[in-house]
This record gives structure tokens, C-alpha cells and sequence, in this order.
């Protein structure tokens, strides 16, 4: 090894003992800023203060689902003072009953929009029946169109139509659509149509 | 040797200094997810938690106001509902008194103009076997107004008290509003709906002035009006606030037994504006395991 040589091996040994005390140095110095701070700084800019009491951030959905809880809990109990009657049964019975479709209401609907169709003083739409399950909410109408002469399938399908744009129906299954004829009445469209309520 | 012991001690210094820097590295990702953290996650629910702290406190006042309120009522309202409005046998003569007295309502208050014979049927379990049913089929001929009274008495009966009248969503509407403006009310709306049916509907006013005295909220007081004249309390006073809650409570029918429409069928009368109505009812009784 010439002398060169080994002067220039001293001088990055000693350049590189330098840099890594300077390293160490600074590492050292910057991770325990960053301890400190962990400890002594970061909770004061990641803590919440909510109605006088402090809360981690990171414990706040877990604070929120209790709370929720907490609140549902309470909201149970105050409703069930509010009822009287807490038999488990009979609070399923009356909410059966509030959720059954109301007939008479629905027949003076209906019986609206059959009215629409009334020409010349003369009723077009005639119901033989009206048929309603509550719990089911379906409404079997019976019935014919007549007095409108050979207009009775038309008028028939824009009583359909008048039915489907009611907004408590919430489909209607449509009927067979024929002309028939009767010595007394003339030319009629009887129906079946099935109305399923909102 | 000692060239020996430098080489360790810079090589021990980058070592040491490496890792310190890798530490520190993980130490400034925790401070960075720690404030995005906060800024995407606390501070939306910082609202949301005052609003729940708040809602919980104002709920503990409630239930500690219901409380106090219901410990004061007089009677109870669940032994009637076993008694008479589910009782643990069929009363079955309760509710041919029930057909008896609508087709026998006098001069201008009566609506049923024939009725045909009553069938019954035989009971089956509902309710998980909890409650027993008996189907109940009649025929019968109606004014058109008397329709509507009809089926509203079948709608009202078996409904004890006036909150048993209002469907969850008017009770949480009326709720809500007490909540967000006037919490205190609670104790007036708790005394309001422990009031039974038959007593609100003969004097309507004396019940409605008590509870709209416990507010003074305008929204509260719109929504309580609202719900007065819009929900099934209407029926009730325009139905047993008359002659039938009278002749009702003279012949110890009040409450009434638990009947739901099953089906009903309307056609038309003999007459213009008569109707033919049939319909089947089912009529509820606890079992006797119960």
C-alpha cells in the first residue's frame, strides 16, 4: 500500500467516524423531540373537550356508539311510561290494527274517481262489489262500465288509469278487457281489478 | 487495537443513529395520522356527541319526570286490558252485546238497518300461541255515513287509552316537537295519553285544554292540534262522544274486547246510498297457558 493510499483510507475512516457521531447525534436529538412531543404535546392537540369532560379522539366513536346506546336505552324506557298498557301482545295488536287499511275511506275514493266518469247525469261506472283485507291492503273491486254505448272497454281502461294514479295504490292488476251486451243495460264492460293499497 | 475499537464505535454509531432516525420516523407517521385522525374523524363526531350528551340528559330529566307521573296513576289500565279487552276465555257474550246495542242505537244515532244472523266460528292460536282467535262473520245493511261509523267502531275497539289511538309515527312527531322545544311537557302528554278512550271522548275538551296548558311552544301546540283533529282521536269523539259511549258505559261494555277486520265486503243496498256490508272479524282472547 503506498503512502498515498493509506493517508486517503485515514481520511474516510475519519470523515465517516465524523458523520456517523453527527448522525447520531441528530437521530438522538430529533427522536427525543418526537418522544417528548408524543407524550407531553400530541394528546393536548388530539384530546376533545365535550360537556367539561376530556375525551382521546381516538376513543370517540367508541364513545358515540355507547352514547347512542345510552340514548336509545332511555328513549325505550320514557315511551314505555308513556304507555300504559305494556302487555307485549296487545301493543303488537294495536299496532296490527293502525296498519290496517281503512275501507270506508277507500270506498269514498274510489267511488270519486268512478264519479269522474259520469255522463250526462248518468253514472258510467257501477261497482257490485267492493272487497278489502286490511292486513293484506288488497282491494278487490267488482263491477261494469255501461251508459257510455260502445265506448265501454275505453272508458273502462281510463277508469284503469284513473285508479293507477291514485297515490295511495300502489299497483293495479288489470282486468280482462271484453264487450258484452244486455237487453236492459245495453253494451258493458264487467270487471274484476285488483288493487293493491299503499 | 485501537483503530480496531474506532471502526466498532462508528460502526455502533451508524447502527444506533439509523435506527434512532427509523424511530423517529415511525414517531412524526404516528403525529401525522394522529391529526389527520382528528381533523377526518373527531371533529364531525364533536357534533354529533354534544347533540347525544345533550338528547341524553334531556331524556333522563323525561324518564325521571314519567316516572314520578305514573307512580301518581290511580288504577290499572293493564289489569283491564287482561280483563276485559283480552281475557284469558272467549267473550263471546260481550260481543254479541256489542252487535245488539249498534243495531239498536235509537232515532238519529242509529246506522245499522238489519243485521243478519251472527256466525262463530272455531278459535285457532295466534301469537305464538299466546292469544286465541275466533272468527266472527255478519252481514249487515248501512247508511253510507253509517259505513264509515261502523268500521270506525271496529277500528276503536280493544283500544284502551288515548295513546293506544295513535300510530307510532303521530307519537313521534309530538315527541320530537316536546323534545326540541319544551322537554318539561312531558309530564302533561304522560297524564294525556294515560287517559282512557271512552272518558276523552265525552269530554274531549276538558282533557285537550289540560294538556295544551302544559305547553307553550306555538310548534308544539300546532302539532298536538294536528294530531288531534287528524288522527284516530277524531273517530273517537265524534263516535263515543255520543250515544254509544253512553249506552257503552251504562251496560258495562266499556272497554271493549279486542276485534280486528279480517275482511269486509261492501255492496250495494236495496236502496240508493244503503249499503249490504259482510264482514269478518276476529275476535282475541289469551290462552289459557298464558
Amino acid at each position: 500500500m503506498s503512502n498515498t493510499d493509506s493517508i486517503s483510507a485515514a481520511g474516510t475512516e475519519a470523515l465517516l467516524a465524523r458523520m456517523s457521531r453527527f448522525l447520531l447525534l441528530f437521530a438522538g436529538v430529533l427522536f427525543c423531540t418526537l418522544l417528548l412531543s408524543r407524550f407531553f404535546f400530541l394528546p393536548r392537540f388530539t384530546q376533545v373537550d365535550i360537556a367539561g369532560a376530556s375525551y382521546e379522539a381516538r376513543d370517540l366513536p367508541v364513545l358515540r356508539a355507547s352514547l347512542s346506546d345510552a340514548v336509545q336505552q332511555l328513549e325505550e324506557q320514557r315511551d314505555a311510561l308513556l304507555f300504559p298498557v305494556q302487555y307485549p301482545q296487545y301493543r303488537h295488536l294495536v299496532q296490527r290494527k293502525h296498519a290496517q287499511a281503512d275501507a270506508a275511506a277507500l270506498y269514498d275514493r274510489i267511488d270519486a274517481v268512478a264519479g269522474q266518469f259520469r255522463q250526462e247525469g248518468m253514472d258510467a261506472v257501477f261497482f257490485s262489489s267492493l272487497r278489502l283485507d286490511p292486513a293484506l291492503r288488497v282491494l278487490t273491486l267488482e263491477g261494469d262500465v255501461r251508459n257510455v254505448g260502445m265506448r265501454s272497454m275505453t272508458v273502462l281502461a281510463q277508469f284503469l288509469e284513473a285508479l293507477r294514479s291514485l297515490p295511495f295504490v300502489s299497483s293495479v292488476d288489470s282486468p280482462r278487457f271484453v264487450r258484452l251486451q244486455d237487453d236492459s243495460i245495453g253494451s258493458y264492460s264487467p270487471f274484476t281489478i285488483h288493487l293493491t293499497i299503499l | 487495537m485501537f483503530v480496531a475499537r474506532r471502526h466498532r464505535g462508528t460502526f455502533l454509531s451508524l447502527v444506533v443513529g439509523i435506527g434512532l432516525l427509523g424511530a423517529s420516523i415511525a414517531l412524526v407517521s404516528e403525529h401525522v395520522h394522529a391529526i389527520v385522525g382528528v381533523r377526518d374523524t373527531a371533529v364531525p363526531l364533536i357534533a354529533q356527541l354534544t347533540d347525544l350528551r345533550y338528547r341524553q340528559a334531556l331524556l333522563h330529566e323525561q324518564v325521571e319526570l314519567t316516572q314520578l307521573q305514573s307512580a301518581l296513576r290511580i288504577g290499572s289500565q293493564e289489569e283491564q286490558v287482561r280483563t276485559y279487552v283480552l281475557p284469558n276465555q272467549p267473550n263471546t257474550d260481550r260481543i254479541i252485546a256489542l252487535f245488539d246495542v249498534l243495531s239498536l242505537l235509537p232515532g238519529q244515532h242509529a246506522f245499522i238497518g238489519g243485521l243478519s244472523p251472527i256466525t262463530i266460528g272455531d278459535a285457532f292460536a295466534e301469537e305464538e300461541g299466546v292469544l286465541q282467535t275466533i272468527p266472527i262473520s255478519v252481514q249487515c245493511t248501512v247508511r253510507r255515513d253509517g259505513l264509515e261509523r261502523m268500521l270506525n267502531f271496529f277500528r276503536l275497539s280493544g283500544v284502551l287509552t288515548v295513546a293506544d289511538a295513535l300510530r307510532t309515527d303521530e307519537i313521534a312527531m309530538i315527541l320530537a316537537q316536546v323534545e326540541a322545544v319544551d322537554p318539561a311537557g312531558i309530564v302533561a302528554l304522560e297524564q294525556f295519553f294515560s287517559t282512557d278512550l271512552l272518558e276523552y271522548a265525552r269530554e274531549p275538551d276538558v282533557h285537550e285544554d289540560q294538556l295544551l296548558k302544559g305547553f307553550s311552544s306555538p310548534d308544539v301546540l300546532e302539532a298536538l292540534r294536528q294530531t288531534l283533529q287528524t288522527s284516530l282521536l277524531h273517530d273517537a269523539r265524534m263516535f263515543l262522544g255520543d250515544a254509544l259511549g253512553d249506552v257503552l258505559e251504562q251496560q258495562g261494555l266499556w272497554p271493549l274486547p279486542f276485534l280486528l277486520i279480517r275482511d269486509v265486503q261492501i255492496q250495494p243496498g236495496g236502496a240508493a246510498e244503503w249499503f249490504r256490508v259482510s264482514l269478518t272479524l276476529h275476535a282475541y282472547h289469551r290462552s289459557l297457558q298464558e
